[in-house]
């Protein structure tokens, strides 16, 4: 990756509490254009809380985030969505009874006169986007809830490829598939990479945590124990700052 | 992408839903053929008339009842709006005089009304639907008492009577409502957005969310269709009899249920389907008149409406479990 692309998120000093509990700590985060960021840690590290900021599920309670630069506020989900960020959960969140077409076009069906869906629009819309990541197209004629769990994921991919999304967050995307499938579903980020996506993956797995990512972020209880590149650290340094031992220096975190 | 073209008509089309609404069909069609050979009368134009306009009151409330049960929700209080209207209608025309389109006007905003009250009480308070419109099937009932006693209003204007009992050409009047409601129900659940998010919520409401759509919005609106129509059903039911009487419309809504349900529309919400609804209601619609034509009593009738209900979802459940790799 070169040192001279502008970031595309920068998220810093984010706090965030929940009644008593500080769920996030002064956390800054930095993403590239077609640069793949895993962030890992234990429960309640405060990954998913991140996460659901910049998804716009939650608010900041204090700290800014930078779109592309420009300074902007994600007070909701429909927010996010509009500035090119697409959040991929573990759960998918598909209507398993839509077809894959249905899933993609949900909430942003175009329609012609008499209110009538664009069937037109949506079939070469979906056709085409499933064309150039190469999906088989044999499961457009299914409901999802009939397709295979690396499917469902694709499927939950292809919409954030097929909005353009700028920023793809996903959560635990391999958790739920088995190795073949986990392959598929790491060409299709390797494609969200090489058309300059932002990607944040989040994992407890350290197989997907260094087949795919660039740079590894490590949060411990709501704060940042680390930020690494993949190929200047190891399985066991990243378990160890999982841990919370040898937390680094705030100030060596935000240096990647 | 020649593939895609001949493969993939319709963004919608699955091979799964089409089997199922094929094999309902088929099961209508043997239905009617095993009645046709029981009976000489079964497939007169008479007989087949009559079918269908006792059908056309059951296709209009069966319309609000695929949306809601589409939405995952449920409405057993459909039966008790219908009579409510009912009320409405003998009291505004026979006892105040109304002029006929001002007691149907007000048969419907009551419809409506009571509709959106189910609506606030299960979007807002969050009271699930079958507990909401439990409570709702008996109060509203009860209301309709209060309005009527025990009394009947009967001798209705004849431009009223007509929507029951009068013809355009050779087609009775209520199936031609019946048949408009039903259109419009089709275009609405299968081409509009209002249709797609009425069935995302039902599917997946936390996706339907996700993606932006109002959910309670959604939910809401199909209880106010169904009160809607149960209203226009009241007023070709009150036509269709000339009266009015607080006990119309007792024992239809888990006929309506049912209709829906044996249509193929899942009761766990997400698939819903119009043209399933419509078997549906002339699946019964056959049985009920083929049975009693046969020489079978009321009470041979139910019990084969309660055991048909039961086989058609199970048959489903079965055909579904064990079709995971159709096409």
């Amino acid at each position: 990756m070169s040192t001279d692309k502008k970031p595309i998120i920068e998220m810093k000093n984010i706090s965030k509490s929940f009644g008593g509990v500080q769920a996030l700590k002064n956390v800054d985060l930095t993403l590239y254009p077609g640069e793949v960021l895993g962030i890992v840690g234990d429960n309640g590290a405060g990954k998913s809380t991140l996460i659901k900021i910049l998804s716009g599920v939650y608010q900041q309670d204090e700290g800014e985030i930078y779109l592309k630069g420009e300074k902007v506020k994600i007070n909701s989900a429909i927010k996010a969505r509009d500035l090119g960020i697409e959040t991929i959960y573990q759960n998918l969140l598909l209507v398993e009874e839509f077809t894959p077409a249905q899933n993609i076009y949900l909430a942003r069906e175009p329609v012609e006169n008499f209110r009538k869906l664009d069937f037109d629009k949506m079939k070469q819309g979906v056709a085409k986007t499933l064309d150039k990541i190469g999906i088989d197209l044999n499961m457009l004629g299914k409901v999802t809830k009939k397709l295979s769990g690396g499917q469902q994921q694709a499927v939950a991919i292809s919409r954030a490829i097929h909005w353009d999304a700028e920023i793809v967050i996903m959560d635990e995307p391999t958790a739920a598939l088995g190795v073949d499938e986990t392959e598929k579903v790491f060409n299709l980020i390797t494609q969200l990479k090489e058309q300059e996506v932002g990607v944040i993956v989040i994992s407890h797995n350290m197989r997907d945590v260094f087949g795919i990512v660039d740079r590894i972020q490590v949060l411990h209880l709501g704060e940042v124990a680390g930020v690494k590149k993949k190929e200047e650290t190891n399985e066991e340094e990243i378990v160890k700052l999982i841990m919370g031992v040898g937390k680094e220096e705030k100030s060596m975190s935000t240096t990647h | 992408m020649e593939y895609i073209k001949n493969k993939w008509r319709h963004y919608n089309d699955s091979y799964p839903m089409f089997l199922e609404i094929f094999s309902t069909a088929v099961a209508f069609l043997a239905l009617v053929i095993i009645f046709a050979i029981l009976s000489d009368v079964f497939f007169t134009f008479r007989n087949v008339i009559n079918i269908l306009r006792r059908a056309s009151i059951y296709l209009i409330m069966c319309t609000g009842m695929t949306f809601c049960i589409g939405s995952a929700g449920i409405d057993i209080s459909t039966e008790s709006i219908l009579g409510v209207c009912t009320a409405i209608l003998g009291i505004s025309i026979m006892v105040w005089g109304l002029p006929v389109s001002a007691g149907i006007l007000l048969a419907i905003i009551t419809g409506f009304v009571l509709g959106l009250f189910n609506a606030a009480v299960i979007t807002v308070l969050k009271v699930p639907p079958i507990i909401t419109t439990l409570g709702t099937w008996t109060a509203y009932r009860g209301i309709a008492f209060v309005l009527l006693g025990g009394d009947i209003h009967y001798g209705f204007p004849d431009s009223f009577v007509w929507m029951g009992q009068g013809f355009v050409g050779v087609i009775p009047a209520p199936i031609i409502i019946a048949s408009i409601v039903v259109i419009a129900g089709l275009y609405v659940l299968n081409f509009t957005r209002t249709g797609t998010y009425i069935k995302a919520v039902g599917g997946n409401e936390a996706a339907a969310q996700a993606a932006g759509i109002n959910t309670w919005f959604y939910k809401g609106l199909t209880y106010t269709i169904v009160g809607v129509l149960a209203a226009l059903a009241a007023v070709i039911a009150t036509a269709r009899v000339d009266a009015a009487q607080a006990v119309m419309g007792q024992g239809m809504s888990l006929h309506v249920i049912a209709s829906v349900v044996i249509g193929g529309t899942s009761i766990f919400g997400g698939r819903a389907t119009m043209i399933g609804t419509i078997l549906g209601v002339l699946i019964l619609g056959v049985l009920e008149n083929g049975l009693l034509l046969a020489g079978f009593s009321h009470f041979w009738q139910l019990i084969a409406l309660g055991l048909v209900t039961i086989v058609a979802v199970a048959v489903r459940t079965v055909r579904q479990k064990t079709s995971e790799d159709l096409i």
